[in-house]
């Protein structure tokens, strides 16, 4: 479970690195929030107490909701103004 | 089997009574939430006229939390763990929730004031609901002690932040939130799964108790550098430092002035105060965190300095010098004894004071020609003399040179330093100290250039009438006055800061 943890991880901080795509990055974003979820949930069996580790995946999932609304709602807006989702034609501030 | 029911139910009737006394402590949290809700039900109830109501609202609840923050603000309060250890309560964090009330309520203020602003701020409720949430977090930021604590909280500040850069009109609104959403989004991802990592190793989230201290001891080094590592990736991009500052230029220039008050100073703040519980409970492990900071502060200070001298935009340029300041304080962290704790503090609030004049004299000058340009700022030292001299003497407080509490604050910072670097002989704190020395003199140049376009240079338009008195001077002089009294008695604020309480 960790090791595909942690292959989740590389795949999603891979995707955010290359993809030119807003979509695709928020994409590889969700890939990693999820790795730690996976993490989160295998370490939680070894937890002598509590559940800490579940309780905190399931806040992660929701917190993960929000931005992604969020996230959508700004792509929208900044494809009104741009035409377009590639992010290296969305660069009129530099400096 | 009765036997252990009852115990049982004793045992939750205990946890629940620990919870409901945890509650009395989160007043400041929960009238936050109360004014949130007042502007945004205000927003659904009346139709139209509701900019009065809603900065009314708004104010008036800030107002009464800065009050009744300071008055029972008690300096050397016990540090006091809630709900079962997620939140610990403290005077230090207390300290820096006056400092954000104080902001926000600034913020507001310059909204009202804003030209091109003031009717997008109060004609619906989104933006001081998004400003509460941003307060809120880092209310929360400030008093968690627990890792899933301190993730929630930065996400509910980063959240409410891009919808504070996104909302409005304009292309590059739009486009500075979506570069803040993507950095940040992915940021606080590697955190969360350097966070995971942590829990895998020491199998407690609270970062407090023995179990976490003792794991951290024991985890092997090289995973636990690498855990520690992500997890400060979230908190250095809050703070807008070094290497993960590029989103603050973009996002500072393209969103409106209260806004960026708030962001240059709020989060920031809250990181700093996140990270120094952070090293509190890792400080005996094999991670090396002078070695770390100090390579930040050094790549924060040079970095900042360095890209601000080209700037031709006062926000950008701003934008860049916190980014200095950002590292300014981490120099200020990394000493980690008590000492460091107090100059950074110290330091933390003079860039308060300081980041909230600058901010609010620059909306001043751009009320009156629509720009933040430099070329805009040209000659109006002759039309606009009073607001001008105000800005002159902020400039040279964020420079650091006497006779402005800008000097005392990097005096003490470097004096701190270099008594770290003599009593541990690091040669990481000897590097960070030359280096703030040098980058000190650099920072000169770009802050001076404001006030010599506005004095020395005659500029384009002829804006022929005298400014004669206007309410914005009174607000200047009201933050440039503590800048001048904590020069000369900063020994006040030394003794409050001596008699605080900094248990993390």
């Amino acid at each position: 479970m960790l090791l595909l943890g942690a292959l989740m991880f590389c795949v999603g901080l891979f995707v955010v690195f290359t993809r030119k795509n807003a979509i695709m990055v928020l994409i590889g974003i969700e890939l990693m929030l999820n790795s730690a979820n996976l993490n989160l949930v295998t370490f939680s069996r070894f937890d002598p107490q509590a559940l800490q580790g579940q309780i905190f995946s399931l806040f992660v999932i929701t917190i993960a909701a929000a931005e992604a609304a969020v996230a959508l709602a700004i792509v929208v807006k900044v494809y009104k103004y741009f035409k377009t989702s590639d992010l290296d034609k969305i660069n009129s501030m530099k400096g | 089997m009765v036997g252990a029911a009852m115990q049982m139910a004793d045992g939750l009737k205990e946890q629940l009574q620990s919870l409901t006394e945890g509650v009395a402590f989160l007043w400041p949290e929960i009238t936050l939430v109360v004014g949130l809700l007042l502007v945004l039900l205000f927003d659904l109830i009346f139709q139209n006229k509701k900019e009065v109501g809603i900065a009314a609202i708004s104010i008036s609840v800030l107002s009464f939390l800065l009050v009744a923050q300071c008055l029972s603000f008690v300096p050397n309060l016990e540090a006091k763990d809630l709900f079962v250890g997620l939140i610990t309560v403290s005077s230090g964090a207390n300290l820096f929730k006056i400092g954000f009330t104080l902001t926000a309520l600034f913020a507001l203020i310059m909204a009202a004031q804003s030209k091109k602003y003031a009717q997008q701020y109060f004609s619906s409720s989104e933006w001081l609901v998004s400003l509460f949430g941003l307060l809120l977090g880092a209310f929360l930021m400030t008093a968690s002690s627990n890792l899933l604590m301190i993730y929630v909280s930065i996400e509910v500040v980063s959240i409410s932040s891009y919808l504070l850069t996104g909302l409005g009109k304009g292309l590059k609104k739009s486009e500075a939130a979506l570069k803040y959403l993507l950095y940040g989004a992915a940021a606080s991802a590697v955190m969360l799964y350097g966070m995971s990592w942590l829990y895998g190793l020491t199998g407690s989230l609270d970062i407090n108790t023995d179990t976490f201290i003792v794991g951290m001891n024991a985890a092997q080094p090289f995973t636990l550098n690498i855990a520690i590592f992500m997890v400060l990736a979230g908190v250095l991009f809050k703070l807008g430092a070094f290497p993960l500052h590029i989103w603050s230029p973009d996002v500072y220039e393209s969103a409106p002035m209260p806004t960026v008050t708030v962001f240059s100073i709020v989060p920031k703040l809250a990181a700093v105060f996140v990270l120094f519980r952070l090293i509190s409970s890792t400080e005996t492990t094999d991670f090396n965190w002078q070695q770390w900071l100090g390579i930040l502060a050094i790549g924060g200070m040079t970095i900042g300095n360095f890209s601000a001298l080209w700037q031709r935009n006062a926000k950008r340029m701003l934008a860049y010098s916190s980014i200095a300041h950002a590292a300014f304080m981490l120099s200020g962290v990394l000493l980690f004894n008590r000492a460091g704790i107090e100059v950074t503090v110290f330091y933390a609030f003079i860039y308060l004071i300081m980041n909230l004049a600058a901010f609010y004299l620059i909306q001043v000058f751009e009320n009156a020609t629509g720009s933040v340009n430099f070329d805009s700022f040209r000659g109006l030292g002759k039309t606009m003399p009073y607001t001008a001299i105000l800005l002159l003497v902020v400039m040279i407080s964020l420079t650091g040179l006497p006779p402005v509490a800008g000097f005392n604050a990097k005096l003490f910072l470097f004096s701190a330093v270099y008594e770290g670097y003599v009593s541990t002989g690091d040669q990481i704190i000897l590097w960070v100290f030359i280096f703030g020395l040098l980058n000190t003199v650099v920072s000169l140049f770009y802050y001076i250039r404001i006030p010599y376009l506005l004095f020395f240079k005659t500029g384009d338009q002829i804006i022929t009438k005298q400014e004669g008195f206007r309410w914005h001077m009174a607000w200047g002089t009201f933050l440039v006055l503590p800048l001048f009294l904590l020069f000369f008695r900063s020994d006040w604020f030394v003794d409050l800061l001596n008699s605080i309480n900094f248990v993390f």
